[in-house]
């Protein structure tokens, strides 16, 4: 333990304080009205006891991302598993985790899968998000459902909404964005505001890509075919404040996508005509009261409904139809003992059942999730904890109980120096998904779970420096997680089976850097850095390998150069050597890359009507690189943006 | 040189063998001058690597220099090797996803030529086992459920015959030149289908257990099939079928996949898997074609542990015995080479999921 502990030196992390960079932003009306929806964030990052990591809608659009996988990415110790092009996979490990572990939130309420346990962070896009947030640990507001803290992790997506006013009844956002390969991405928005306060909203967005960008295979020249995406998002909000004070937040989002699926790219031949059809629907509300001043009340409900129909061309066996239904419900109580003290006690009931349609399986799953949290915060000091009680009966196997702690410091330890130290230990808990347990022809139903320890600790320095340097953060988190009993699917006696196994356990050390620099150089002139570093090194610790997939060296990176004229930016994504097995032979490396690319914005404004124009440029340099191997990344693309917004 | 002194001693342990002498424990004379006429020019090994990963490979191995290298290519060996064949002076990989048979010359050991396998639609059709015979090369082809016909004078597909769903292991028997092809119906099947190979028709099916996947044939009127069960309720077995008068004798409940015949004898490994949570039970055996098949004889008598037998060969001439280890199916497995008296007396390091081994 000791050991572990000097492993951990120091550690530091982005705090995106919206309000100074509103400040020094003297064209646009609108970011003034965000900043009172946004400025709690900051604060609440400085303070947490856990790595807060957040990009916002104004940093979202210099970032050339289309999906919110694109922007995950600039978080550090993020991983962002990426088969390629629009419609290919993209799920999320937090400090090499695996995808299993990571909870992401949309407008506060989980998203789940039930056959894989991962979020594909490819299906959403960027358009409609005023922000995005990644906490590795535990989260500072305690005032949260159960469900948000029984992971490693938590992605937060937050959409935008209409603040109405006197004068401004209604929002109006058009947009088309295209580029290469045939993608069209166009959107609608509008808000109205029903009464004094409630607002109603709907916004719809299609997305196409043909997707059919070249790459190399050897000496060979490829194109990436039979790789179409059509995506439909329908989205309906209502959302507004009684005059009891009580706040109500209704989300209906209808998801339809039909996908293509390329295969990996491989010698010979490459065509399986393998297709995806997702279709989801879901409904969240949210209920927020105050009864006193001590006592605020906080309801949660859900109903997901999805269905993924796979069909293949060439082996019409093998298609079939995974259907999944959740329902979900949750309600928290806050007691604020006083300023300083609070406590909170969430519990969550969750009804998950999957379908397998061909093999005609049924599993469900009830979750039972109780989580008592306390909180003792002052301006120096901020002390987590949490015991979550996790409580799952499965209609195939055996009931399962498991108590998770979280613990979390955070210490201001100098009056003069804006420094923050912290420190958390959290325990997760992680049940096999329908997939682990029905993957192979037979139920391995006797798999454990994986169980899982963050340590964590790190340092944050924001300061104000002058008038030239506005804003600079600095922070460094150094962490050492254990998984036990890590689950992993591999093939046996031939390529048609696979076996899900408890295997070793595996063991990352990894430190994390980030940078945010603001600087004014002259009226109408300003610029940003923002800098991401990540080490690790994740051990099998069976063999005593390093982990597939886990670069030792990672870094991310954009500049934005705003001036009165134009907003210039550049980006990059680094990623050192891999290999795709344990081994680390050359013939199973990976290469490092650079993915660099530029874009171009422009805002003009009239009135209230404004006009923003984007051009990108991604993959400046034309890199052929595969993130996972034999999924070839798109090389060199543009792309371009009109938006109007009312 | 270590390793060719051993070759040497296992050469001068057969010619003793085979004047029907005992073998004695004495050291022979390492400068003995042996050079016999049926020596074997090398073992190949092809490594099938991991799905989509594009990561076949093929190692090489000199028993007489003990040196063992991966073969390169220009272009990458592809997709999923599945099964290797040398004929002539040809060596035959069927590569399953690329879909295509590539051809090299054993001696220089470059590529010669790809074979795709296409069908009309110019879809993939997978080719899985190969056997040849009358200047021909025939593959099973899992997609379509077919065998194709290479000609291995002109390295190109001169036909195609409709068998089963899924077709696996494919044998000639010599003893009524007919092919046997193995239905595995992706595990469903139960018939392997006779095929005349010059007029490349499938003439019927024949009942066998339930996913047959292996079939080899003897020397005389037998031909071995190992069938997989459904890895659950129907379990895999072992069967003998007397081209004579079509029966099917039911001879074990192992192996259930991969086997090899050498000499009057069956060399084998299985897997069993407890279907509750996936372990394994770990055979390594030989059965003596002339006996009963109730017991069989070990073929590794020392601590070696295999972790994943993936494959089986034998050294006709020292009858040695290779047994690939896929390890975790991940990371690069090993070939270990066992004497007649089942003690390991070497291991090679080669690819991603060694899987085929022929010595030639």
């Amino acid at each position: 333990m000791a050991k572990r502990l000097l492993f951990v030196i120091f550690s530091l992390f982005t705090v995106h304080c919206s309000l100074i960079k509103a400040q020094s932003d003297t064209s646009v009306v609108r970011q003034l009205e965000e900043v009172e929806v946004k400025a709690s964030t900051p604060a609440f990052s400085f303070l947490s006891a856990s790595p807060v990591q957040s990009l916002s809608a104004d940093k979202l659009e210099k970032l050339n991302a289309l999906l919110v996988s694109d922007a995950v990415k600039y978080f550090s110790g993020v991983q962002v598993k990426d088969y390629g092009g629009v419609g290919g996979l993209k799920t999320v490990s937090i400090r090499s985790l695996g995808a299993n572990y990571t909870t992401v939130a949309y407008d506060g309420i989980s998203l789940s899968d039930y056959q894989t346990g991962q979020i594909d962070l490819g299906r959403f896009s960027l358009d409609n998000v005023e922000q995005i947030g990644l906490t590795t640990g535990g989260d500072n507001d305690i005032f949260q459902p159960a469900r948000n803290q029984a992971l490693s992790g938590v992605i937060r997506i937050t959409s935008r909404t209409f603040v109405p006013t006197e004068t401004k009844r209604n929002e109006w956002h058009a947009g088309l964005k295209t580029g290469s390969w045939e993608m069209y991405n166009p959107s609608v928005a509008y808000s109205q505001a029903l009464n004094r306060s409630f607002v109603l909203s709907a916004s719809s967005e299609y997305l196409r890509s043909k997707g059919d960008y070249p790459y190399q295979l050897g000496q060979e020249h490829r194109k990436r075919n039979h790789s179409e995406v059509e995506n439909w998002k329908s989205e309906i909000n209502l959302k507004g404040t009684f005059q009891t004070g009580g706040k109500l937040a209704v989300k209906t989002v209808y998801f339809n996508s039909d996908r293509n699926i390329p295969g990996a790219a491989i010698s010979g031949y490459n065509y399986v005509g393998e297709n995806m059809r997702d279709r989801n629907l879901f409904s969240q509300a949210n209920y927020t009261q105050a009864i006193s001043n001590k006592w605020q009340f906080q309801a949660n409900a859900k109903f997901n409904h999805s269905v993924m129909d796979y069909s293949s061309e060439l082996y019409p066996h093998f298609d079939n139809r995974y259907d999944q239904q959740e329902y979900y419900l949750n309600a928290i109580a806050l007691y604020k003992v006083s300023e300083r003290l609070s406590f909170s006690w969430a519990n969550d009931g969750i009804y998950g059942q999957f379908k397998n349609v061909k093999k005609n399986l049924t599993p469900a799953r009830t979750t039972w999730l109780s989580a008592l949290a306390g909180k003792y915060e002052t301006s120096i000091f901020t002390a987590n904890a949490s015991l979550l009680n996790q409580y799952i009966h499965e209609s195939t196997g055996k009931d399962r109980q498991h108590l998770s702690p979280y613990i979390g410091l955070s210490v201001k330890p100098l009056r003069n120096l804006p420094l923050r130290w912290r420190l958390y230990y959290k325990n997760t808990y992680r049940l096999p998904t329908f997939a682990d347990i029905y993957y192979p022809n037979l139920p391995n139903t006797k798999l454990k779970p994986e169980n899982a320890h963050q340590y964590n600790t790190g340092l944050t320095i924001v300061a104000a420096i002058n008038e030239y340097i506005p804003y600079i953060s600095l922070s460094s988190d150094v962490y050492y997680n254990r998984v036990e009993n890590k689950i992993i699917a591999r093939p046996i006696s031939s390529l048609a089976l696979l076996s899900v196994q408890n295997y070793d356990d595996v063991e990352i050390k990894g430190i994390d850097l980030n940078l945010t620099l603001q600087l004014r150089i002259a009226a109408g002139f300003s610029a940003e850095i923002n800098g991401t570093y990540t080490y690790q090194e994740a051990l099998n610790k069976g063999n005593g390998l390093l982990l597939a997939y886990t670069p030792r060296h990672s870094a991310t990176g954009f500049a934005s150069l705003k001036m009165s004229w134009l907003d210039v930016s550049y980006q990059f994504i680094y990623s050192g050597n891999r290999y795709y097995n344990e081994t680390p032979r050359l013939e199973y490396l990976l290469k490092r890359y650079i993915d660099q690319g530029i874009s171009l914005t422009k805002i003009v404004g009239w009135k209230d009507y404004r006009l923003h124009f984007s051009a990108e440029c991604l993959n400046l340099l034309d890199v052929q690189y595969d993130v996972v191997r034999s999924y070839p990344m798109p090389g060199r693309s543009f792309r371009f943006g009109i938006k109007f917004n009312y | 040189m270590k390793r060719k002194r051993k070759f040497l001693k296992g050469l001068f342990y057969l010619l003793v063998l085979t004047m029907g002498w005992s073998a004695c424990e004495s050291d022979p004379d390492p400068l003995i001058p042996v050079d016999p006429p049926f020596s074997l020019k090398g073992v190949f090994i092809l490594n099938q690597g991991q799905n989509d990963m594009n990561n076949a490979s093929l190692s090489h191995y000199d028993p007489e220099t003990g040196s063992i290298y991966t073969i390169p290519f220009e272009s990458a060996l592809g997709d999923v090797g599945q099964d290797i064949l040398v004929y002539g002076n040809k060596l035959y990989i069927s590569v399953s996803n690329s879909s295509y048979i590539r051809v090299l010359d054993v001696t220089t050991k470059k590529a010669i030529k790809d074979i795709p396998l296409l069908d009309n639609q110019n879809n993939m059709r997978n080719p899985r086992y190969l056997v040849s015979c009358l200047g021909n090369v025939y593959v099973s082809c899992v997609t379509d459920g077919t065998v194709a016909r290479i000609d291995t004078a002109s390295l190109s597909v001169t036909g195609n015959v409709k068998v089963g769903n899924f077709p696996e292991g494919i044998t000639f028997c010599p003893f009524n030149s007919k092919i046997y092809v193995a239905n595995s119906g992706w595990g469903t099947g139960n018939t392997i289908s006779v095929i005349n190979p010059v007029t490349l028709t499938e003439e019927w099916k024949m009942d066998v257990g339930q996913n047959p996947n292996i079939i080899k044939a003897g020397d005389d009127a037998y031909l071995y099939l190992s069938y997989q069960g459904d890895f659950g309720d129907i379990p895999g077995g072992f069967q003998r079928i007397d081209v004579r008068d079509n029966s099917v004798k039911n001879l074990s409940d192992y192996p259930k996949a991969d086997f090899t015949l050498s000499g009057n004898h069956i060399y084998f490994y299985d897997v069993t898997y407890n279907p509750l949570d996936w372990s394994m039970e770990l055979l390594f055996g030989k059965f003596d074609i002339t006996g009963n098949f109730n017991a069989y004889h070990s073929i590794i008598t020392d601590k070696t542990n295999i972790v994943s037998p993936y494959g089986i060969a034998v050294n006709p001439i020292s009858e040695d015995v290779f047994i690939a280890d896929a390890i975790d199916y991940v990371n690069p497995g090993k070939v270990y080479i066992f004497n007649p008296e089942g003690k390991k007396v070497d291991e090679l390091n080669v690819g991603i999921v060694p899987c085929k081994i022929v010595v030639y």
